[in-house]
């Protein structure tokens, strides 16, 4: 009895756990979203108020962020510093890609990697603008991010609840 | 020095010359990026191609070609990845780098009303190594400066013949002092970023300790700027000769603070002539004016006259 027990109250945590743990995926995936627009905001910002190379900016930020922005940045920084004669572009992306724990999905991510092809060559007001577009598409998808974690939160809990309580009966 | 502006080239130009001896672009002065054209490099001797095997040659035949793509990436790298922080140097022509070297760009000028907004169609970038020589000025800094007393000095001469380097070095000098003297507080109103060679406001030559620095501003506005707020004993600047500069020039004067100046003139008489008419001659304004030429072999000899124009010294660089 103390077995059968102990058995179901395992197999309902272990079900309920997961389904937490895909809340939990969801809701890192949406805060990572946030982060990003942030973070992307505040390299508007500095670019409309200072004017300053991209390098600067990302040094300064740095040190306002937590990681792993800290260190993405300061990557940035360093390699661009280091002038090893590396396309922005490329560095963007390697950086991130080496830098980053992703939640985002695919589409997101690319999204964000893409926007290094954008950044350094223009002027200063067409790199507003194309930042301006880029936050705005972000915005879209961190709104559908959260929609779609809205909706599915409750499903995962509820599959997770309602898996553990089916797996018992069976095993019962 | 050739890796202090190598790593601003394109990834296929630097692999060009990656084969080379480094020191045989020890003695390049200019290196010419045109699209669709040969790569070029300027030096003492005259003007040459770079091979496809980085080989320095008079031959353009098997030279290396430049491609547009070849520019877009050079000037991602000069302008530091944020060719929108470089808007204004872009429109004045040319961007300076670490080291103190000086991109200049060419292409189609965007103008509106006038006014040049900026360039589209880059078609050419020419790199223009910065060479300074400390101690070019040893030769007649006494008869510019006897005993250390402060005149107001001219270089003049042709373009050329290094008025900018030695003013480099006057302002070097007189700002460090020697072992036994201390240094003056100099102003440098360094219009064109010629003689400090800012890169992000930290200057590439050496222009002394106790050297202020504006850059990037009109000359005769950064005179009075300079005054206002900097107290200086000497204010240096390069290329005078319009009225605003005159001006100017005699109320930083009458302020009791000394004047180091260049001006574009071939003779003294010539630089007379320039002067407003309360600057000349005995009573005027430079108590010392150093004249530069190059002679038949390309070295640079110098003169230094008094106010009333009679001979001090003369000899060569």
């Amino acid at each position: 009895m103390l077995l059968k027990g102990t058995g179901t109250i395992l197999v309902l945590s272990g079900c309920m756990g997961m389904g937490w743990l895909s809340c939990q995926r969801l809701m890192d995936r949406e805060r990572q979203m946030d982060d990003i627009q942030s973070l992307i905001r505040r390299i508007q910002g500095e670019i409309r108020v200072t004017e300053s190379p991209l390098g600067h900016i990302f040094f300064r930020l740095s040190r306002q962020t937590d990681e792993p922005y800290t260190s993405i940045l300061k990557t940035l920084a360093e390699r661009m510093e280091r002038q090893e004669g590396t396309r922005f572009r490329e560095m963007w992306e390697q950086v991130w890609k080496e830098g980053f724990q992703r939640e985002i999905c695919r589409d997101d991510w690319e999204s964000l990697l893409e926007l290094g092809k954008e950044l350094g060559y223009l002027d200063v007001h067409m790199q507003i603008q194309v930042l301006d577009d880029f936050l705005q598409d972000w915005e879209r998808r961190t709104e559908k991010c959260r929609r779609d974690r809205m909706d599915k939160q409750k499903v995962y809990r509820c599959l997770g609840v309602s898996s553990g309580i089916f797996l018992v009966l069976l095993l019962l | 020095m050739y890796k202090s502006w190598s790593v601003i080239l394109a990834k296929r130009i630097r692999s060009v010359l990656e084969g080379t001896e480094a020191d045989s672009f020890d003695s390049v002065e200019e290196i010419h990026l045109r699209v669709g054209k040969p790569l070029a490099v300027t030096m003492k001797s005259g003007n040459y191609y770079v091979s496809n095997k980085g080989k320095i040659t008079k031959k353009w035949g098997e030279s290396f070609i430049v491609k547009g793509q070849d520019i877009e990436e050079t000037l991602e790298y000069v302008s530091s990845y944020s060719r929108y922080a470089y808007e204004e140097e872009i429109r004045q022509g040319f961007i300076t780098i670490k080291g103190g070297h000086r991109v200049g760009v060419s292409g189609e000028a965007v103008v509106n009303r006038g006014v040049i907004q900026g360039l589209k169609y880059l078609n050419g970038l020419n790199i223009r190594i910065a060479r300074s020589i400390p101690g070019c000025s040893d030769s007649f800094f006494s008869l510019l400066y006897p005993g250390r007393q402060l005149n107001h000095v001219a270089v003049i001469s042709p373009p050329g013949c290094g008025k900018t380097t030695i003013l480099r070095d006057l302002v070097r000098k007189l700002s460090d002092g020697t072992g036994e003297e201390d240094g003056y507080r100099v102003s440098l109103v360094d219009e064109r970023g010629e003689l400090a060679a800012c890169y992000q406001g930290i200057p590439q030559n050496d222009v002394g300790r106790n050297t202020d620095i504006l850059g990037s501003c009109p000359k005769s506005e950064g005179m009075m700027m300079m005054v206002r707020s900097l107290n200086p004993q000497i204010l240096a600047v390069d290329e005078i000769g319009t009225l605003e500069d005159w001006d100017a020039m005699e109320k930083v004067f009458t302020c009791g603070i000394h004047l180091l100046a260049t001006a574009h003139a071939g003779t003294y008489q010539e630089f007379q002539d320039k002067l407003p008419e309360k600057f000349r001659g005995s009573s005027g304004m430079f108590q010392r004016i150093l004249s530069l030429h190059r002679d038949g072999k390309g070295q640079i000899g110098w003169e230094v006259k008094d106010a009333s124009g009679k001979e001090i010294g003369r000899g060569c660089c």
